[in-house]
């Protein structure tokens, strides 16, 4: 399942995984971005992020000043958590790819919380 | 002076006399939700410390200060799944809750993500302008019922209010009270679902979709076994709450 969208997706994690690195290097938290787009990208079709100016209310760092080099044209939805809790911090891409009429969703986790990963998914609205 | 203030001491000694005591018997976690940032921490026995997921804030509480969460921002405290928090056996959930506006449906607490299992919520319903208790069906197509809490009605913003959502493994059925009013009672005796969702305060889990919370949460208890109406009236106390351990 969206295994197209896992490797379109490659470069862009790896992306996200340095550039994270040395936010968290400089921040001692990890960068969280809300959603690249606002209705998630129809699968193997890279989409022009719509929401990529927004940032959360309490943290004022746009997508774009982390990351400079990401693709244009985006394969799926991504919006970003970063957490902080008793064993760490760490962070969870998301990824939200349409297909027909389903929504899927994959998570990757990057820190200590291992429950938070979750291979491709259907999820309900 | 001294002797005012002694008087008062024995006032105040007198008047928490007439609460009934709240045993802590089976009391699963207590969450105070005084920090201001961070790791929120379980003031009970079970060390079922809180992730705090994209930087939830504080507020002024109901007792100290409590979790304050913005919607847009997708905040919200969480722990991983397990079998205290699953709906095994008997369940009492006890807060405060405070809505900042009543413009979209909210969760307040939930083991809910729509990939996964949907398990049970506690939400502000836009569209009925009522609390509702939601019980899962595990996404798989079963019954889902939501009880709503109709014997209090619209419940105001910027207030504090005071919750129970419980579960009857006897019975099966969802019950919720709202400011230590008369329960409202689910129809649905299918056995609750238990599941592997992670357990938010805030929103749901669901990806994309969590319902956040703008508002705050004090206060949250957990107990695996129901609440008499004297210690719920304990825990209300007249509107003041009750700090843990009761």
């Amino acid at each position: 399942m969206s295994v197209t969208t896992d490797n379109l997706m490659a470069d862009a994690l790896s992306h996200i995984a340095v550039k994270q690195q040395e936010f968290f290097s400089s921040n001692n938290r990890y960068f969280q971005g809300l959603p690249t787009h606002l209705i998630p990208v129809i699968e193997a079709t890279p989409t022009s992020p719509d929401l990529i100016t927004n940032s959360p209310s309490d943290f004022n760092v746009k997508w774009r000043t982390i990351f400079p080099s990401l693709p244009l044209l985006l394969p799926a939805q991504i919006f970003i958590d970063y957490y902080n809790g008793p064993l760490g911090k760490g962070y969870i891409v998301n990824l939200r790819v349409r297909v027909g009429t389903d929504i899927r969703s994959k998570t990757i986790n990057v820190g200590p919380e291992i429950f938070r990963a979750h291979n491709w998914k259907t999820v309900n609205q | 002076m001294r002797l005012e203030l002694m008087k008062e001491l024995v006032f105040k000694r007198k008047s928490s006399k007439e609460l009934a005591s709240v045993s802590l018997t089976n009391l699963i976690a207590h969450w105070k939700l005084n920090e201001e940032s961070g790791t929120r921490n379980d003031s009970h026995s079970n060390n079922y410390h809180l992730t705090d997921v994209n930087t939830v804030g504080f507020d002024t509480g109901k007792l100290g200060n409590a979790a304050a969460f913005i919607s847009a921002n997708n905040e919200g405290l969480s722990i991983a799944s397990n079998a205290d928090i699953q709906m095994q056996t008997d369940k009492t959930f006890v807060c405060w809750v405070w809505l900042d506006n009543k413009t979209a449906s909210q969760t307040f607490f939930s083991k809910w993500d729509s990939g996964l299992s949907t398990e049970y919520r506690f939400r502000y319903n836009v569209t009925s302008d009522r609390f509702m208790w939601t019980k899962g069906n595990g996404g798989a197509g079963g019954t889902l019922e939501d009880v709503i809490a109709n014997t209090f009605g619209s419940p105001p913003s910027t207030t504090w209010i005071f919750c129970v959502c419980t579960y009857n493994a006897s019975d099966k059925k969802f019950r919720i009270s709202v400011n230590n009013g008369a329960f409202d009672i689910g129809a649905e005796t299918t056995v609750a679902v238990v599941g592997g969702s992670t357990f938010y305060i805030g929103r749901a889990a669901s990806a994309g979709a969590p319902l956040g919370l703008t508002g705050r949460v004090d206060s949250l208890s957990i107990w695996n076994r129901l609440l008499s109406a004297d210690e719920m009236t304990s825990l209300y106390n007249n509107g003041s709450g009750l700090d843990y351990a009761f």
